[in-house]
C-alpha cells in the first residue's frame, strides 16, 4: 500500500486546528515512548458535546495528519462518544495506516480517552 | 557506434526522468535533489544504450557478433579509465558500489583466511564497506573502526597508530553519501601505502565529480550517482595485492569477475564517464557546480532553526546536510515530497522507532540534532531557480512545522 493515504497528505501539508485554545474546558497530552512522538489538545464544549479542537504534535507526518483529522472528526462528539473510539475507527478514518504506522491510530486512541476522562472529571477537582 | 562525451544542457531534466507525484504535489515539476542516492540518466547516455540495445553478441564469443559486443565494451573501459586516470586492464566492470566494497574486503579476507589478520576502516563508511567488514571479522579478522572528528574525518595519525604488520587492507571513503565532507585520501592513502598495506578508497559520491588520481590501491564506483545507468558499476584496480575472486565462472574481466557482461550498462558507464570527464575539464561547469552549492547552502542555512552539519571546507558542494533544530529530518522529507521535493534523511523511522544516522552521530552530534537531519543533494543538472524554489518550500514547510509544536516556539 502508499505509505500515505490522500486524507493524511492533506492534512500533514494543510493542518487543519493548529494550536491551543486559551482556557480549554479540557486537555490531554500523550507521548510515545518508543518514537517519540507526542500530541497536546484542547477543546471547547457546548451543551456536553465538544465545539472546538486544537491540536499542537510532534512525531512522523502520519502522526501530524492523524492529530489534524482527530481535531476535525471529534467536533460533535462527547465524552462517552470519545472513550467508544478505537485503532480500528481511527485508522479507517485516516484512510488507513501503512505498517509502521500503527502507534498513530494508538496515540490517537489514547489522547481521545485522556480527553475523556478530563471531561467527566468536575471542574475543580484536579 | 556514437559515444558522446559532451555533457547535455540541463534542459527539462526533472520533467522527462522524475515525473511529479501522483498525490499531494502542490506546485511545478518536481524537484529533485537527492542525487546523492542516484542520479537522473544523461540523454547521451540513454542514447548510447539505445544504440547498444541492437548490438546483442555475447563478449566472449570469438565470432563478429561477439566482437561487436566485446569493442563496446573496449570503448567504455577506456572512458572509465580516462576519468580515473588508470589503465584500462585496471577497471574491473561490476554491478555497482557495493559489489566493488564487497569484492575487495571480502575477498581480501577470503585471500587471507587461513593466516588470519587485521582489517581498517571508519566509523563514517557506507554500509557496503561497513557490512562486509563486520563480515569478515565474523570470518575470524580483527577490525578496527577508526573514529572522526566534528567534521567527519579520519586523522592519518590515527590511521598511523593503529596499523599493524598483519593489517590487510584499510577502506576508507572519499566523501561521505550524508555530509559531502571529503577524507584526507591522499594522506591516509600515503601512510597505509608507507606501511606495505593494500588501500581501498569507496569513490562512489566523488566518482564523475571530483579527480580520482590514487596511485596504488583499489577505487569503487557506481555508474547510477554520477548520471549513469543503475545496477552497473566498476572497480580499479591498481595494486598486486591478492583478491579472493567472488564470482566463478568463465575468466571475463581479466579473470577478476565472470560472468557475462552487462553490456548495456557498461555502455551506459562508459558514456556517463565520458560526459563526466568533459565537465571534470570544463571551468566554466566547475564554477557553476560551486555556484549551485553555495546557492544552495546559504538559502538553507538561513532557514530558522537550521544548523549546516556539512563542513564548510573539504566538503562536495553538491551535499548539504541540514539540521532543523527540534524537528525530525523524516517528517520534513515526508511533507516536501507531498509538495514535490525530493530529498533524504539519514534517519529512518523503522516500525515507529527512529534511529538517526550513524555518520552524525560519530562526528559527535547529539541524537536530537542527528535526527533532525534531511540531506539535500544537487546535481550537473540542477538549475540555479530549482534551488531558490527549493529553499522556499523547504522554508515554508519548516515554519508549517514549527508551528505545530509549542516547544519550539512560533518563529
Amino acid at each position: 500500500m502508499a505509505r500515505f493515504s490522500d486524507e493524511i497528505i492533506e492534512h500533514f501539508t494543510h493542518p487543519k486546528n493548529v494550536g491551543e485554545l486559551p482556557e480549554p474546558d479540557a486537555d490531554a497530552s500523550v507521548a510515545d515512548p518508543v518514537c517519540g512522538d507526542q500530541v497536546h489538545l484542547t477543546v471547547r464544549v457546548g451543551d456536553g458535546r465538544i465545539c472546538e479542537a486544537r491540536f499542537l504534535a510532534h512525531g512522523c507526518a502520519a502522526a501530524l495528519g492523524t492529530a489534524s483529522i482527530v481535531t476535525a472528526w471529534i467536533v460533535g462528539m462527547g465524552p462517552e462518544d470519545l472513550a467508544r473510539v478505537d485503532e480500528a475507527t481511527v485508522t479507517q478514518r485516516v484512510g488507513g495506516l501503512a505498517p509502521g504506522q500503527s502507534h498513530c491510530a494508538r496515540l490517537a486512541v489514547e489522547v481521545l480517552h485522556a480527553l475523556a476522562d478530563d471531561l467527566r472529571t468536575p471542574q475543580g477537582s484536579e | 557506434m556514437h559515444l558522446q562525451t559532451t555533457y547535455e544542457h540541463r534542459k527539462g531534466v526533472n520533467d522527462v526522468t522524475c515525473p511529479p507525484p501522483q498525490r499531494g504535489r502542490e506546485r511545478g515539476p518536481a524537484l529533485y535533489f537527492d542525487n546523492n542516492a542516484t542520479t537522473p540518466l544523461l540523454p547521451s547516455v540513454r542514447a548510447a544504450m539505445s544504440e547498444a540495445m541492437e548490438t546483442f553478441g555475447n563478449p566472449s564469443s570469438v565470432h563478429f557478433c561477439g566482437e561487436a559486443a566485446a569493442a563496446l565494451i573496449d570503448h567504455a573501459r577506456a572512458f572509465v579509465a580516462v576519468l580515473l586516470a588508470c589503465d584500462p586492464e585496471q577497471v574491473v566492470f561490476n554491478s555497482g558500489g557495493s559489489e566493488g566494497a564487497s569484492s575487495v574486503i571480502v575477498g581480501t579476507g577470503l585471500y587471507h583466511l587461513r593466516d588470519g589478520g587485521h582489517f581498517i576502516t571508519s566509523a563514517v563508511e557506507h554500509p557496503a564497506v561497513l557490512r562486509a567488514c563486520e563480515f569478515v571479522r565474523e570470518l575470524g579478522f580483527e577490525l578496527s573502526v577508526l573514529p572522526v572528528d566534528g567534521a567527519g574525518r579520519v586523522d592519518p595519525g590515527t590511521l598511523q597508530t593503529v596499523l599493524r604488520p598483519d593489517t590487510r587492507l584499510v577502506s576508507i571513503m572519499h566523501a561521505n553519501n550524508e555530509t559531502g565532507a571529503f577524507q584526507p585520501l591522499y594522506a591516509l592513502s600515503r601512510v597505509a601505502r608507507e606501511a606495505g598495506v593494500p588501500f581501498h578508497c569507496d569513490a562512489v559520491q566523488t566518482a564523475g565529480k571530483e579527480r580520482i588520481g590514487l596511485a596504488e590501491g583499489f577505487v569503487t564506483i557506481s555508474g547510477h550517482k554520477f548520471h549513469g545507468p543503475k545496477g552497473v558499476g566498476a572497480l580499479v584496480v591498481r595494486t598486486d595485492a591478492p583478491l579472493q575472486k567472488l564470482i566463478f565462472g568463465g575468466e571475463q574481466e581479466h579473470d577478476r569477475r565472470a560472468g557475462t557482461e552487462n553490456l548495456l550498462g557498461i555502455v551506459g558507464l562508459g558514456a556517463a564517464a565520458g560526459a563526466a570527464r568533459a565537465r571534470l575539464e570544463d571551468p566554466n561547469e566547475q564554477f557553476r557546480r560551486k555556484s549551485i552549492g553555495d546557492r544552495l547552502r546559504a538559502g538553507l542555512s538561513s532557514i530558522h532553526g537550521a544548523v549546516v552539519n556539512s563542513p564548510t571546507e573539504g566538503c562536495l558542494p553538491e551535499t548539504v546536510n541540514v539540521s532543523f533544530e527540534g524537528l525530525r529530518g523524516d517528517t520534513i522529507v515526508d511533507v516536501l515530497s507531498a509538495r514535490g521535493v525530493a530529498v533524504s534523511s539519514g534517519s529512518a523511522c523503522h516500525s515507529a522507532h527512529p534511529d538517526p544516522s550513524h555518520v552524525l552521530l560519530a562526528m559527535g552530534l547529539p541524537a536530537d540534532r542527528a535526527l533532525g537531519a534531511v540531506r539535500f543533494s544537487s546535481s550537473c543538472l540542477t538549475r540555479r531557480d530549482e534551488v531558490d524554489e527549493v529553499v522556499e518550500i523547504t522554508e515554508q514547510t519548516v515554519r508549517q512545522l514549527y508551528a505545530t509544536w509549542r516547544s519550539v516556539g512560533t518563529a
